[in-house]
């Protein structure tokens, strides 16, 4: 049985909660972490990038399936953006590229979806918690709200990391000169569909966790914790057993990092798995709100 | 000649009117076609049902604030919402709204459940209690949003924005955000939003609640205007203005409906005649020429404000005819009147029924130890005045 959304209407909210975003409490953090958290790393990968784009890293001199050195080991296996990837995927990352570039891209998973949560708690939290939903209710429906209110969450966020993206971009296609352009272009592309995959879920997720808790405050603490501690104690569990990463799917925390393999089809599933996740918690999140008191 | 011309021109006159009214309304239909807005229902019949609420049960947890309510409104009725607080006003309002669902019972709004937000969009429209603004969007662009999802392209939404604006008395506050409103300016843009587009029923929830006289008066005029097109339900605590705008008005109390009429019916319009005698107190035989005369069933006096109730048998003649018998009654005592009222006043009803303590119902009248007894014991609804004190000094 389908659920009949009036498309109009939802694009009527998602416009509207869009122009205002900027405006809000949520819409002015994100921006502000986002642009110094995402702008920062972008500026010293692009310092780096004339110190990287010469020879290729004496990893790459090694045949495959060769050892890395015990420092580098140590390093991909302590912290977090590098120990999820395989030493596969870091070898394709560091040898196809400026290994600045791909440091850059591994940071950027790490970091963006955890951003996204500052930036979507709000949601139709908001409308819950001043009751404002009581005004739009007989104007439209439930799901028009819910879902024009996740659209326009996740178009502030393309936006914003699309405009990042491009500033990125550009300063390593100015600085590392020595790097193809085709190079730069494919793998900034990458980046920015990795990190739009990666936080399209994280933004159902808050979807779900405001329609759930209906207070912005709540689903912010709710949210926020939530992944921290999936993260943490996933974290740690890992290190006991192999099989607590399957704590990790809870979340789309693990799923992330196959972003960052070179085969398609670990992209593509990556994708695949990032649109099973939003549409879960979407439905999960439409459940409670179409049932609800408002 | 002339004459022919005068009415030939006259003819295309009304033409031309008629055929832009026709294309307004064509513009209307195609708007609320493009919107997903279902078709009204003509013509709107008296006596079909707008709001329709059966044995409805709410709880709050364990607390039970519904307990088998029971509502029908009539399409084009102009319902008053009473009860004391918590009764169950703003619950059963935020239940037939389609905000709140209820346990057991059920709810049609115009034949559709108040969570069939397709087949309602527009023809239901709520001014809720609590709810406010949404924050960071002035208040003119908020009325933009609502109007178009109600189907009104930006231009329209904008002019339709500005003219229930105006109908509120915001028309020099546009630019304002909620965050610099006062109360009562927040009221009206809440109102201001239920006017948009061409609701069938509206839903007020204390609308003149913290306005102040002016504004409640437009409010009120505007509510008036509206009699006999729309079906409009207002809930207040102000009974006088309930009196005044209203067609029915129904009791709530403890969660049921405890008495639901038209408010003729309601006041007991055709049953009892209030006068206020002035410059002086009658004497008793003043009263029993009055309670003797034909159709009257008795009378009773408040000497502290002058008012005396006759209540009337139901085979009385017109109310009129007793008026000008006790108006002629009156001057031949040489004393003067304040107001006549046909019928109690709605708050007196409200007292009565809701148990209300602390209003008094009006004494009977009599000599030291003769007539007495004639005002209900206990007054009405509550400890009050015990019912003849001892009559008055002839």
């Amino acid at each position: 049985m389908g659920v009949p959304v009036n498309l109009k209407d939802t694009l009527i909210v998602t416009r509207f909660d869009y122009r205002n975003l900027v405006r809000s409490a949520p819409g002015v953090i994100f921006l502000v972490v986002y642009l110094f958290v995402v702008v920062q790393l972008g500026a010293i990968s692009i310092d780096l990038i004339p110190f990287s784009a010469g020879e290729p890293s004496p990893m790459c001199k090694l045949p495959e399936g060769a050892a890395p050195t015990k420092v580098k080991d140590k390093i991909q296996r302590s912290l977090p953006p590098f120990s999820n990837v395989s030493p596969e995927a870091w070898r394709f990352l560091e040898c196809e590229r400026p290994v600045v570039m791909s440091v850059f891209f591994l940071i950027a998973l790490f970091v963006v979806p955890f951003l996204v949560l500052l930036l979507s708690f709000n949601q139709v939290a908001g409308y819950l918690h001043r009751k404002s939903i009581r005004y739009i209710l007989p104007k439209t429906g439930r799901l028009e709200l819910y879902l024009g209110l996740f659209l326009s969450n996740l178009k502030f966020f393309t936006v914003v990391s699309g405009a990042v993206t491009v500033a990125v971009t550009l300063g390593w296609l100015i600085v590392g000169r020595d790097i193809a352009f085709g190079t730069v272009m494919i793998f900034s592309a990458r980046i920015f569909i990795a990190l739009w995959l990666s936080a399209v879920p994280l933004i159902a997720f808050m979807s779900m966790m405001a329609a759930m808790v209906g207070k912005p405050t709540g689903t912010f603490f709710l949210g926020v914790g939530f992944y921290l501690a999936v993260d943490i104690i996933g974290g740690l569990m890992t290190r006991q057993t192999e099989y607590a990463k399957v704590f990790f799917y809870v979340l789309p925390l693990e799923v992330k990092y196959w972003f960052a393999y070179p085969s398609l089809g670990h992209f593509l599933g990556a994708a695949v798995l990032m649109v099973c996740y939003t549409a879960a918690y979407l439905a999960i999140g439409w459940a409670f709100l179409r049932r609800r008191n408002v | 000649m002339t004459d022919d011309l005068k009415q030939a021109e006259e003819e295309l006159r009304q033409a031309q009117e008629k055929l832009a009214e026709a294309k307004k309304k064509a513009q209307e239909a195609e708007r609320k076609a493009k919107a997903g807005v279902k078709p009204k229902p003509k013509p709107k019949k008296k006596g079909k049902l707008a709001i329709d609420v059966k044995k409805l049960h709410f709880s709050y947890g364990n607390l039970e604030i519904l307990k088998g309510f029971d509502l029908r409104v009539t399409v084009g009725e102009t319902l008053g919402f009473v009860g004391p607080n918590g009764a169950g006003k703003t619950t059963s309002f935020s239940v037939i709204a389609g905000f709140l669902k209820p346990n057991a019972g059920e709810v049609q709004v115009l034949g559709y459940s108040p969570w069939d937000t397709g087949n309602l969009k527009g023809k239901l429209s709520v001014l809720p209690q609590d709810a406010q603004l949404i924050a960071n969007v002035g208040i003119h662009g908020q009325l933009v949003f609502f109007a178009e999802l109600l189907g009104y392209t930006d231009k329209e939404a904008d002019e339709e924005a500005t003219r229930v604006l105006e109908l509120v008395g915001l028309a020099d506050h546009v630019k304002k955000f909620p965050g610099h409103l006062s109360h009562g300016m927040a009221k009206r843009t809440g109102l201001a939003q239920a006017f948009i587009g061409d609701p069938e029923v509206v839903l007020l929830d204390e609308p003149t609640a913290g306005l102040d006289p002016f504004a409640a008066k437009q409010i009120r005029d505007l509510i008036a205007s509206m009699r006999g097109e729309r079906t409009v339900v207002v809930s207040s605590h102000n009974l006088a203005e309930i009196q005044d705008i209203c067609t029915d008005v129904a009791l709530i109390h403890q969660g049921q409906i405890i008495k639901h009429g038209d408010i003729d019916t309601f006041t007991e319009k055709d049953n009892q005649l209030r006068v206020q005698i002035r410059g002086g107190v009658p004497p008793v035989t003043f009263f029993q020429g009055i309670e003797t005369s034909v159709g009257v069933r008795d009378v009773q006096y408040e000497p502290h404000l002058g008012w005396m109730t006759v209540n009337l048998l139901p085979d009385a003649p017109p109310a009129d005819e007793v008026i000008k018998m006790i108006v002629g009654k009156v001057f031949e005592l040489g004393l003067s009147l304040g107001e006549i009222q046909r019928g109690t006043s709605l708050e007196d009803v409200f007292m009565q029924l809701t148990g209300h303590p602390g209003q008094a119902g009006p004494a009977g009248y009599g000599p030291p130890g003769g007539y007495g007894g004639h005002g209900p014991p206990g007054g009405y609804g509550g400890p009050g005045f015990p019912g003849g004190p001892g009559g008055l000094p002839r």
